[in-house]
């Protein structure tokens, strides 16, 4: 099997990187909001700490995911270090896997280090006691970057451009958090083809509201555990679409 | 890889995707109001734009609120310096008015509508401090449907604290003081509530008990330290006549 060793190299690349450093400005960003907001709604300073912790979980996130995912293949490319590897016994899809899954550990990684350090503020600051929605977010952030990097992997190797890539993944992302307004204005909507082009895009962009269990921590009761499953097969099967695409067009790549 | 295969794989996994989407679609719950349902925003609708666009709603409730709390909380004796960024609504401070204070608190609850702290103590100024019952009352009306849920200590807060409103329009202070004393903690509850619990004590004619919880602000909020010695000046002279 082809493919650990290639995700192996692509996290000690992402190491090399330097990608960690994003998590000392987590610290400071989540230190600092914990002291200006403590001071300005003390009522509400676990709820504050939480939502700002979880929001730079995902963003901070997604950058770094978006960032590694599109220079994936490109960089390598550019570099013409894919010679070396293409002309081994690797077939091309264990190469995008591989890339892929090292990605990804590398991102779980950091949303669970920066997790530890926003639990450690919430102990010290809030008195913060266990609950299991913010579990089940933080493993539902875990799940919007399975999507996103797949997407950014895909995107990179459709347009060839870093940049393009990154503002598709961007546009997708949006797009994603905006699916139940897609959908009612799809209902709303009259002219057919508006109606088509509106349902289209909720049917084949990733639906990231399923996945914003963050949005719940208040109202855990109205999430039950077959649909929390039902989403995270859901968000799987989207990046295994996103993943035979990309590796299709890049088995199709001529070096 | 296998032309054939890989296209078989592909119909599959986006039968599968759409299938799945269908199913959460009919299961999932919306936490939040649609964005069409926004009626009016002021200014800054940046908040609402960032909270839809990257589904971070709950976060840009939390700043809304704060921005509550600054407007109506006001320059306090400790942060005298900040006062230039209130210019903007320093007309509605002098008066006492506080006109943003309904609205912010609907552009809290509009992002997110399960943000308990702002139905509470919203309409605790509302009602309470600022007399403007129907607003307050209409404000709790909206946090008890949104978190209709007869087992939960969020809808009976809510309901307590709409019964307390219609007390005080009624200007029943007895029956008020009867709901407030079950529901504000003077050693845990926010300052609002604490102080709300004070003024209708010395309203009633407690001044003891109205002393006492101004001691304890003045123990717990040094933000409203001026205040309560004032207050405790002042109800010390009643409570020896």
């Amino acid at each position: 099997m082809n493919i650990l060793p290639i995700a192996e190299y692509t996290i000690k690349e992402n190491i090399r990187s330097k990608i960690f450093y994003i998590l000392l400005l987590f610290i400071l960003m989540m230190v600092g909001s914990a002291l200006v907001f403590s001071s300005l709604s003390p009522d509400t300073e676990a709820r504050v700490i939480t939502d700002i912790g979880l929001a730079c979980i995902e963003i901070f996130s997604f950058m770094a995911g978006i960032f590694a995912a599109v220079n994936l293949v490109l960089e390598e490319i550019e570099n013409r270090t894919i010679y070396l590897l293409i002309t081994r016994p690797l077939r091309r899809w264990e190469y995008i896997l591989g890339r892929y899954l090292g990605v990804l550990v590398i991102l779980f990684i950091n949303i669970l280090l920066m997790f530890t350090a926003l639990l450690v503020l919430l102990r010290f600051t809030a008195g913060w006691r266990p609950e299991a929605m913010l579990f089940w977010s933080l493993i539902t952030i875990f799940f919007k970057m399975i999507i996103i990097v797949s997407v950014a992997l895909a995107a990179s190797l459709v347009f060839t451009s870093n940049v393009t890539a990154m503002a598709f993944s961007f546009f997708v992302w949006i797009i994603g958090h905006f699916s139940n307004e897609l959908r009612i204005l799809a209902v709303k909507v009259t002219a057919p083809l508006a109606k088509g082009l509106l349902y289209f895009l909720y049917y084949t962009m990733p639906n990231f509201q399923f996945l914003n269990l963050k949005d719940k921590l208040a109202i855990p009761e109205t999430m039950p555990m077959n649909v929390v499953f039902a989403v995270l097969v859901y968000a799987t099967v989207y990046a295994a679409i996103m993943l035979i695409i990309g590796s299709y067009l890049f088995s199709k790549k001529e070096f | 890889m296998n032309k054939g295969v890989t296209a078989v794989a592909l119909a599959m996994l986006i039968a599968v995707a759409v299938r799945l989407n269908i199913y959460i679609g009919d299961n999932y719950i919306y936490p939040f109001p649609p964005a069409s349902s926004l009626q009016d925003v002021r200014d800054n609708p940046y908040l609402e734009l960032g909270g839809l666009f990257f589904g971070l709603r709950s976060l840009a409730a939390d700043v809304v609120w704060m921005k509550t709390l600054q407007y109506y909380g006001g320059p306090s004796e400790n942060d005298a310096d900040n006062a230039a960024s209130y210019e903007a609504y320093e007309h509605d401070m002098e008066q006492n008015v506080y006109t943003q204070l309904y609205p912010l608190c609907q552009r809290a609850v509009w992002l997110d509508p399960y943000f308990l702290h702002v139905y509470v103590l919203g309409s605790a100024a509302l009602g309470f401090v600022q007399e403007r019952y129907e607003q307050a009352s209409s404000l709790l009306k909206e946090g008890i449907v949104w978190n209709y849920n007869p087992g939960s200590l969020k809808y009976w807060r809510m309901s307590y604290s709409l019964a307390a409103i219609g007390y005080a329009k009624a200007r029943d202070y007895k029956k008020v003081i009867e709901i407030l004393e079950k529901t504000v903690d003077p050693n845990e509850s926010p300052l609002i509530l604490v102080r709300v619990l004070a003024n209708i004590y010395e309203k009633n004619g407690e001044y003891r008990k109205s002393y006492l919880l101004w001691k304890i602000i003045a123990e717990r909020f040094p933000e409203a330290g001026r205040q309560a010695r004032e207050k405790t000046t002042r109800l010390s002279l009643y409570i020896k006549r």
